[in-house]
């Protein structure tokens, strides 16, 4: 799948400054003077909503010139280049990347209960299988690695992981 | 001169001397392995200098700087892949070199030149930056405010062919960093009645997860086998005196244009190498051997980006400015040390100053010796498994994170980071103008708040002031002179 990474980079930014308007006056309280708290972030707000319709505009301009870059862009891509406007989203890389995203995730959220050295042997275990790793040696010194780490922090530096 | 001596005494220490190497040698490794950099070696062990000497922890990591910009030219030459983007000019002519049998003198070429573009850009650092330094101490907020928006103006030179992009992205640091309670009325900010986030969010996950994850993300498709077939052990395979005499020129001229470029903020090794490269080529007397295995074009192009590293630290050492991506994070580095780059570092903390100077010096001709002995073991580097890396890598991530602020909370915010990083990758958004925002969004926002105060809300505070003026037009002078440059590469 392809994106135009301009188009969704102005929209999403836009309805971010948009969103920063709204929530500043309910999460920021108001100074004594003008120049208070709710001050700069209006100042980055403003510039987030311009720059987004900036980007936009231009993106928006560029489609309707059939010279314009946008059809470089797609012309670029045939030939196997991908250009800065438009990006290829590869469904088998975003399916690895989320895997290994979650792995993380549970990772992180599994040292607290079952302590560091437990989840980290089972992260490091499983991200060795989940690159399909068949040597045996790598799961013997990423384990002894991870015992490494703890002990060494832990007698060292005597910092209590958890 | 008391200070010189105390630093001098810091520098030398075994302490010291054990770490600068060892942050050679990890820079070395981590820029000859390609998709990472001693960017990111820098992100990851730089949690761990909470528990070292400041002197010892800044020359730690101004190795990993040092060493990783030379070990990118590791895999240039064996390989034709360079380790980092500032490498990529001297592939053209360290792999042709090495393809004719000669690895070792492309290695040693490169080697050479590196020392030295670092020496001659650590001079000028200990030169030019006490000079600057002293001007910025004269400083009010509205000086202060222009400097940093002159900072920001960065964000044209690394935000790629869109302005737009980079400007957003910084906005977006801005607001992150706005995050916790407002530094000068002490009320919470943007904080939704979460706890955690009352404390704002720390610099260190949000590093670790911008610089590091990203590119475990990257490997996460699948990890490329890379095999160094480079015979090391020709007999004419060497660099002579006289290869070096002849282009000694080079070297120091590129060295020069590095530490130019170097001191320009936003601007950057890349850059500086091919600059070099082709200033070279221009006026060599043997421009068809360029692109062929030409030891000028590789000294050339790396006396040119090792020339970057002393000089991109005279804006953030002297103005507290940082120049690039790197002494971007290494902000990080003084903060964790309760240290703030800029003018008053040289006022209140002298003989850091000089040490770190010293250490720099240091630095170079430890790189130089580490690469002349331990050539053949760096070469190896591509050896380590990468499936076996990232998980390790990872876990020191966690560790580094935790050990920082002692919060579990800080550990799962490297995971947004992270997450943001990617996706910013994806739509082609560049991540250093965030980096740039967070760390030059508090001396935006907290002297333009102070210059209002002081003026009553008159902004023309900013260009009564004939240095804030000045600062101003030189951020004018930056845009025009990027968008002109991103126009003409867009054409």
């Amino acid at each position: 799948m392809k994106i135009r990474t301009n188009l969704w980079s102005g929209i999403l930014f836009l309805m971010l400054g948009v969103a920063a308007l709204v929530v500043i006056p309910t999460q920021i309280p108001a100074g004594k003077n003008a120049y208070g708290p709710r001050l700069f972030p209006y100042i980055v707000s403003g510039i987030m909503i311009v720059s987004s319709l900036g980007l936009l505009a231009g993106e928006l301009g560029r489609k309707k010139t059939r010279g314009g870059r946008a059809f470089e862009g797609e012309k670029a891509l045939k030939d196997g280049n991908t250009p800065e406007d438009l990006t290829v989203l590869d469904a088998f890389e975003l399916k690895r990347v989320g895997l290994m995203f979650l792995m993380m995730t549970a990772y992180i959220f599994l040292i607290e209960p079952l302590g560091f050295v437990i989840s980290s042997l089972l992260f490091v275990w499983g991200i060795l299988i989940f690159f399909k790793s068949k040597r045996w040696s790598y799961y013997a010194v990423c384990g002894g690695l991870v015992v490494l780490i703890y002990y060494g922090f832990r007698i060292f530096l005597k910092v209590y992981l958890p | 001169m008391e200070a010189l001596i105390q630093a001098l005494g810091t520098s030398f220490s075994p302490m010291n001397l054990l770490f600068m190497n060892l942050g050679v040698a990890i820079g070395i490794v981590f820029g000859a392995l390609p998709g990472l950099s001693g960017g990111v070696a820098i992100v990851l062990f730089m949690p761990f200098t909470f528990y070292l000497d400041p002197i010892v922890s800044l020359s730690w990591l101004l190795g990993m700087y040092c060493g990783g910009t030379y070990g990118g030219s590791i895999t240039a030459i064996l390989i034709n892949t360079p380790g980092t983007a500032a490498s990529a000019a001297t592939a053209m002519d360290g792999y042709a070199l090495a393809k004719k049998g000669k690895p070792v003198k492309a290695l040693m070429t490169a080697l050479a030149a590196s020392c030295i573009g670092g020496l001659i850009s650590t001079f000028m650092l200990i030169f030019i930056s006490p000079l600057l330094s002293r001007i910025a101490l004269k400083f009010g907020p509205a000086e202060y405010f222009s400097l940093a928006i002159f900072g920001l103006s960065i964000i044209s030179g690394v935000s790629g062919k869109n302005i737009f992009k980079g400007l957003l992205m910084g906005c977006l640091g801005m607001f992150v960093i706005m995050i916790g309670m407002d530094p000068m009325d002490g009320v919470q900010r943007l904080t939704f009645g979460n706890l955690y986030l009352a404390g704002g969010i720390d610099m260190i996950p949000a590093l670790i997860g911008l610089f590091a994850l990203s590119e475990m993300f990257n490997k996460a498709k699948g990890i490329e086998k890379i095999e160094v077939t480079a015979d090391f052990n020709q007999k004419d395979d060497r660099l002579t005196l006289n290869d070096v005499k002849g282009c000694m020129k080079t070297i120091v001229k590129s060295s020069g244009i590095g530490t130019i470029i170097g001191a320009l903020p936003g601007t950057g090794a890349a850059i500086a190498s091919f600059i070099s490269y082709n200033e070279a080529k221009r006026v060599s007397k043997h421009p068809e051997e360029f692109g062929n295995g030409s030891i000028e074009g590789i000294a050339a192009s790396e006396a040119g980006n090792n020339g970057v590293t002393g000089a991109t630290l005279i804006p953030l050492l002297s103005l507290g400015v940082p120049g690039d991506m790197v002494t971007a994070i290494l902000v990080g580095a003084f903060l964790m040390q309760g240290l703030t780059p800029g003018p008053t570092l040289f006022k209140n903390n002298l003989s850091l100053v000089y040490g770190i100077m010293i250490s720099l010096l240091a630095v170079n001709v430890f790189m130089y010796i580490q690469g002349r002995y331990f050539v053949k073991l760096f070469a190896q580097v591509n050896r380590i498994p990468m499936q076996a890396m990232i998980p390790v890598l990872f876990v020191l991530c966690v560790v580094g994170v935790f050990v920082a602020n002692n919060s579990m909370f800080d550990v799962k915010v490297i995971l947004i980071f992270g997450a943001l990083s990617y996706v910013a990758g994806k739509l082609k958004l560049p991540v250093t103008p965030l980096l740039l925002g967070i760390v030059l969004g508090p001396m935006a926002e907290q002297n333009f708040r102070r210059a209002l105060s002081l003026s009553k809300g008159s902004c023309l505070i900013f260009v009564t002031k004939p240095i804030s003026l000045f600062f101003l037009i030189l951020v004018a002078a930056t845009i025009v002179l990027f968008a002109r440059k991103n126009r003409k590469e867009a054409l």
